[in-house]
């Protein structure tokens, strides 16, 4: 909110420290790549790769 | 200056906005209901 | 440094940042010519009593249809929305403009690539190309290439932003726009990185340098790519809703630490939907696909929720300040429904957020998916996220940037004011259609219904055929809002009225 921002800067109260981390692009930028890339795609070939091969097969 | 804040602070800015989200809720859960039971009907799912 | 001040809105608009934009969004449009011509005659051919296209063509058309309405139109209209949000918006310079136009031409060259190679009927595989399906090499090269292109053009993006940090262009947080289209460009990158994963191999593979791509793998690093690209059109068009609300009514955020926390619960939550494409996969485990849709994915659907009410509650302010005090509704009848621009945010959000967003996390729960896999229902579910949601809002965004960035008036302005209404209903009935077949069974991506030459004789329920028709009429009229949409927007663009 405004009212916050200009008592921040006069140097009364401190910006919040929400307002920090949502302010910090690239920390976020680093989360919304880590989160999905682990819980999704590294995930989901660790199952993918559990699944042993069918021994007639060959590529 | 003080009470007229308070009366500010404590009042809804868009009551429009949140009447509107009640009518869709009952709107959608009514429509939920009527979708299940066409499922029933169409697809026989008990 | 060459700037304008621009005299509708008082923002200092740099050269470069204006070519890119102009020239983003005049490809985005003639894709979107491209794509939504093949539209209609995808609607044409499933209609039952028309079926236009043959069988190859149908096939070929829809990969093109895919291909460029949604990938195409959409992404070159981000990056154009990407250049405004970080120099226009923010008042200050494109850090690196010959980067930028890098990153436009390789656009250009990929979806080139792409378009001739499908024209030529060398790469009848649908926008998913799933494998063992082959195409032409030079299919998934044109992928490729796109795909860094935009990459380049997302990094661009964040460029800008740290330029205008040092420049002092904005302390502490960034415009709620600008926020918004930095969260579209993080997801951007994740989805371009997981293209790339996985289209490199596949080409080497289409030229016999790789002997065997597994399929389930294909599948899993694929939606990598294709859902969060869809997630990149959510933020971006939640942006554009923002933001045309903010230049058409000065509306601001009722609670900006509200929308700020919607958009970082997209950032860290949202792309792992793409599970949805895999519930019906043997490969992953229940667990693997109840956490990726259903508790990680939900976080990013209530912050969908919190838009879908931030927004309408910030125009109901807005109005209320402009003096429709009486009563609950005194606003809603009192905004401004003639202006194309506005008409078109709220037709999107009320598009994406009943008949997209909502049968998006139903048939995204397992038990649900598993009698939707595959039907048309599923195509009337992503057509309203990306076309009644994405598309409208786009084509809002259009409405307002053809005056602030390419200094011009609307042409046919009773035209534009009618125009996003009718796309809208005609898009609609033609969903209400597809979403009702598909819970007949109709199938998706599926030529003939009839099942003419099978050797075993189905028919489904005789309501499917009339669904289908709704679904086509309402294509033909979707489709004439789209022309209509074409013609104002490149005549606006080339014959309007020039502002000063």
């Amino acid at each position: 909110m405004p009212e916050e921002r200009e008592k921040a800067e006069e140097g009364k109260e401190p910006i919040p420290a929400w307002q920090l981390f949502y302010d910090d692009i690239f920390l976020l930028f680093f989360l919304g790549v880590a989160i999905p890339t682990l819980v999704y795609t590294v995930w989901g070939l660790m199952e993918i790769v559990q699944i042993p091969e069918l021994p007639v097969f060959k590529p | 200056m003080e009470e007229e804040k308070e009366k500010h602070e404590n009042k809804m800015e868009a009551p429009g906005t949140f009447a509107l989200s009640i009518i869709f809720l009952v709107a959608f859960i009514v429509m939920w209901f009527a979708h299940l039971k066409w499922l029933v009907e169409i697809w026989g799912v008990r | 440094m060459d700037y304008r001040i621009c005299s509708l809105t008082g923002l200092k608009i740099n050269k470069p940042a204006e070519d890119l934009i102009k020239w983003n969004m005049v490809t985005a449009i003639l894709f979107l010519a491209i794509g939504g011509f093949m539209g209609l005659l995808m609607a044409l051919t499933r209609w039952p009593s028309v079926h236009y296209l043959d069988t190859s063509h149908y096939y070929r058309f829809l990969t093109l249809h895919g291909f460029d309405a949604l990938l195409l139109w959409i992404l070159f209209f981000e990056v154009a929305l990407v250049h405004f949000t970080s120099a226009v918006l923010l008042n200050t310079r494109v850090v690196a403009p010959f980067s930028a136009w890098i990153a436009y031409a390789l656009m250009l060259v990929g979806a080139a690539f792409v378009n001739i190679v499908v024209f030529a009927g060398k790469a009848d595989v649908l926008f998913t190309s799933y494998v063992p399906l082959k195409a032409n090499g030079v299919y998934y090269l044109g992928i490729i290439i796109f795909a860094v292109g935009a990459i380049v053009a997302f990094a661009n993006f964040f460029a800008n932003i740290i330029q205008a940090r040092r420049d002092k262009a904005y302390q502490h947080s960034l415009p709620l726009g600008t926020f918004g289209l930095a969260a579209a460009s993080i997801i951007g990158i994740v989805t371009l990185a997981h293209g790339a994963v996985i289209m490199i191999p596949v080409f080497f593979w289409s030229i016999d340098l790789i002997k065997y791509i597994d399929p389930a793998t294909y599948r899993l690093v694929f939606w990598g790519l294709g859902h969060p690209s869809q997630q990149i059109n959510v933020c971006a068009m939640v942006a554009m809703w923002y933001m045309t609300a903010g230049f058409v009514l000065g509306a601001k955020p009722v609670n900006e630490k509200l929308s700020r926390t919607a958009f970082v619960l997209y950032i860290l939550f949202i792309n792992v939907a793409s599970e949805h494409h895999l519930l019906v996969d043997p490969v992953l485990s229940s667990w693997h696909k109840i956490i990726n849709t259903s508790y990680v994915m939900h976080l990013a659907v209530l912050a969908s929720m919190i838009h879908a009410f931030a927004i309408p509650a910030s125009i109901e302010v807005a109005l209320r300040n402009k003096g429709y005090t009486k009563g609950l509704f005194d606003w809603l009848k009192n905004a401004p429904w003639g202006n194309p621009a506005f008409s078109a945010t709220f037709l999107s959000i009320i598009g994406f957020g009943f008949l997209g967003g909502t049968t998006g996390v139903i048939f995204g729960t397992e038990q649900f998916n598993i009698i939707r896999h595959n039907t048309f229902a599923i195509t009337g579910h992503f057509h309203a996220t990306v076309v009644s949601g994405t598309t409208i809002a786009f084509m809002g965004g259009t409405y307002l940037l053809i005056p602030y960035i390419f200094r011009r008036n609307l042409v046919l302005p009773k035209l534009a004011a009618i125009q996003p209404y009718l796309y809208a209903i005609g898009v609609a009935v033609m969903l209400i259609g597809m979403m009702a077949a598909g819970t007949y069974g109709v199938p998706r991506r599926h030529w003939d219904i009839t099942f003419s030459n099978a050797i075993f004789s189905f028919s489904f329920d005789p309501s499917a055929d009339m669904f289908l028709s709704m679904m086509g009429v309402g294509g033909l009229f979707a489709a004439l809002g789209g022309a209509m949409f074409i013609i104002i927007s490149l005549g606006s663009i080339m014959f309007g009225r020039k502002i000063q």
